[in-house]
């Protein structure tokens, strides 16, 4: 699939601005603060319904207005369709396909996929687990967009039961009984939404964990192997590969997980009192980046940590392109990652991508796009965007 | 004018524009049909008050529906609000009688089975009229768990204890149902006797 077209209403800094744009390679060029990134990230958005720069939608409205409307043209094979997203921040979204609106925003994920490389992209290797959980999840949403539904539920009862266990918790240290009559509720509840959000996972880890050390093997050229390892509270034997066969082991199946997952509630009952929040659960599992057998966190230098983040972006984008038809190939963006990069990892890089249906760039000068990305050229000056070629 | 407009603004489903428009408009209106309001407003904070025994809003100790013989005795319908037996009086399907918890559990919100009428509940159950349980709670995500911690409560009573069915709409199209919806239906799907 490609984007032929986007435009934007009070979006970051652009009070309006039309992008026509086609396949193969287009470099977005203009000095820092312009909005090249702005763009790109609004294209994102459209795909995960979040941003890849900040947490809160907030910053995305222009200053002094109360909503951003991204319109994007899609085209897939011959059929053409429109996404038109409404960001409101502090409401709920609202979406249009096709100028029809849709019952929920979520509705439209899935529309448009893409797989968006960027600086913040080393967090991911160097950052806290949370930062390598969002990157699972975005992935498994763009996959199966039912998930997102799965993970806003998960979030959603998560916040019940820690506000549970923490009055618990304070009722417990005032010397008063605390309320526990609910907590089975919340834990069946729990638990149910948290073996579909696992099972999702562990089925997403095991398709990607060689896809991630084929990756890393050519963006390094053969420097080490990278391994994905799914370190689940429930247990080490959950999601974990036999002996050193990364891809030889069984997910188990929801059901198993739900029993697991109450069984490890009830184990840490009372640690879960004492620390008045949840401690079993998707939200607390850790996806280990190992290379060459340690941990890449705290081992790897920084060449290597930057192929590690480019190899889980090519190896999300080699899985997202190898579902179903070829029409199902996602966008890529490529966000002002080349001046990051050496000019062995940048080469290397831009020859990976350079045959994708559709190449996104941003870069500040024209001489970081490698000589192997050429192809449309758009200039962006102070919110203004005009294409050079 | 600016305190009536301050007030109106504290009703729910009205904002600041709108709480403006109704002050001007009852400040154009007929004094005889604002007195009429005043009225009105003043009798339901006398006169209404809540059932002594379901706690649905009434006018008496006991509310009309509780009072009336004509209606079955032995089926209950659990709803959080008042305003959910009004909705489910109008399909006039239901010929037992409710009882309104006033909320549903929600632990953020510090709403425990203590704030709700959970007690009240039981203590109805203890006379053994009641055969049948009918949980009309909402069906999202706080509905639901009330709904499940009542069936864990009332299951050793003996009773029987349904959940309304949640699923596609009627007159809907099966296109255009949301997955989650269409997930339910397929669950909730019942033997069609022919």
């Amino acid at each position: 699939m490609h984007v032929t077209h986007v435009s934007l209403a009070d979006f970051r800094s652009y009070e309006s601005a039309e992008l026509p744009l086609e396949p193969g390679v287009t470099a977005l060029v203009g000095p820092n603060g312009q909005g090249k990134t702005n763009l790109v990230e609004a294209i994102g958005y459209v795909a995960s319904h979040s941003s890849h720069r900040v947490s809160s939608d907030a910053p995305l409205v222009r200053a002094g207005t109360q909503r951003a409307v991204v319109r994007v043209a899609i085209q897939r094979d011959e059929r053409k369709a429109m996404v038109e997203l409404e960001i409101v921040p502090g409401g709920s979204n609202r979406a249009r396909i096709n100028r029809s609106p849709v019952t929920r925003a979520r509705d439209a994920l899935g529309m448009l996929r893409t797989v968006l490389f960027a600086p913040e992209d080393l967090a991911i290797v160097k950052g806290d687990p949370d930062g390598r959980r969002r990157f699972m999840d975005d992935l498994l949403v763009l996959r199966a967009p039912r998930f997102a539904g799965t993970r806003s539920d998960y979030e959603k009862v998560l916040r019940q039961r820690n506000a549970l266990l923490k009055a618990a918790g304070k009722a417990r240290r005032a010397g008063r009984k605390p309320d526990l009559s609910t907590l089975d509720v919340w834990n069946t509840h729990l638990s149910t939404v948290g073996a579909d959000l696992l099972f999702g996972r562990l089925y997403l880890v095991r398709a990607l964990t060689p896809l991630v050390a084929a990756a890393y093997e050519q963006v390094s050229l053969g420097q080490g192997t990278a391994t994905l390892t799914y370190r689940s509270t429930l247990g080490e034997d959950i999601g974990g590969p036999v002996a050193d066969v990364p891809t030889q082991y069984d997910v188990p199946n929801r059901e198993i997980l739900r029993e697991r997952m109450l069984k490890a509630m009830e184990e840490q009952r009372t640690a879960e009192l004492d620390r008045g929040t949840s401690l079993v659960g998707p939200h607390r599992d850790e996806l280990l980046l190992t290379l060459g057998g340690l941990p890449a966190k705290g081992y790897a230098s920084h060449g290597e940590s930057w192929s590690f983040a480019l190899a889980l972006r090519l190896s999300s984008y080699e899985l997202l392109r190898g579902d179903g038809d070829e029409s199902a190939e996602p966008v890529l963006i490529l966000d002002d990652v080349f001046a990051e990069l050496d000019a062995s990892r940048r080469e290397r890089l831009a020859e990976l991508v350079s045959g994708a249906e559709q190449v996104l760039v941003t870069a500040a000068v024209a001489e970081d796009v490698p000589k192997a990305l050429t192809g449309g050229r758009v200039d962006v000056t102070k919110g203004s965007v005009t294409r050079v070629r | 004018m600016q305190d009536l407009i301050d007030e109106l603004g504290h009703l729910p489903g009205v904002g600041p524009k709108s709480a403006q428009r109704i002050a001007f408009h009852i400040l154009q209106s007929d004094p005889v049909d604002v007195r009429r309001l005043v009225a009105a407003l003043t009798e339901v904070i006398d006169k209404v008050r809540f059932c002594v025994s379901c706690g649905n809003v009434s006018a008496e100790e006991l509310c009309r529906i509780c009072s009336d013989a004509r209606r079955d005795g032995t089926v209950l319908c659990v709803v959080e609000e008042s305003k959910d037996v009004v909705a489910i009086e109008k399909t006039r399907e239901f010929r037992g009688r409710y009882h309104v918890l006033g909320g549903a559990i929600s632990p953020i919100e510090g709403v425990g089975p203590d704030d709700l009428r959970v007690k009240e509940l039981v203590t109805r159950l203890a006379s053994g009229e009641v055969t049948e349980i009918i949980l009309a709670t909402d069906p999202n995500l706080e509905g639901e768990a009330t709904a499940t911690y009542l069936a864990r409560l009332l299951k050793p009573m003996g009773l029987r204890v349904t959940r309304l069915a949640s699923g596609l709409p009627v007159g809907g199209d099966l296109e255009y149902a949301d997955e989650l919806t269409l997930g339910r239906a397929f669950e909730g799907r019942r033997l069609l006797d022919v």
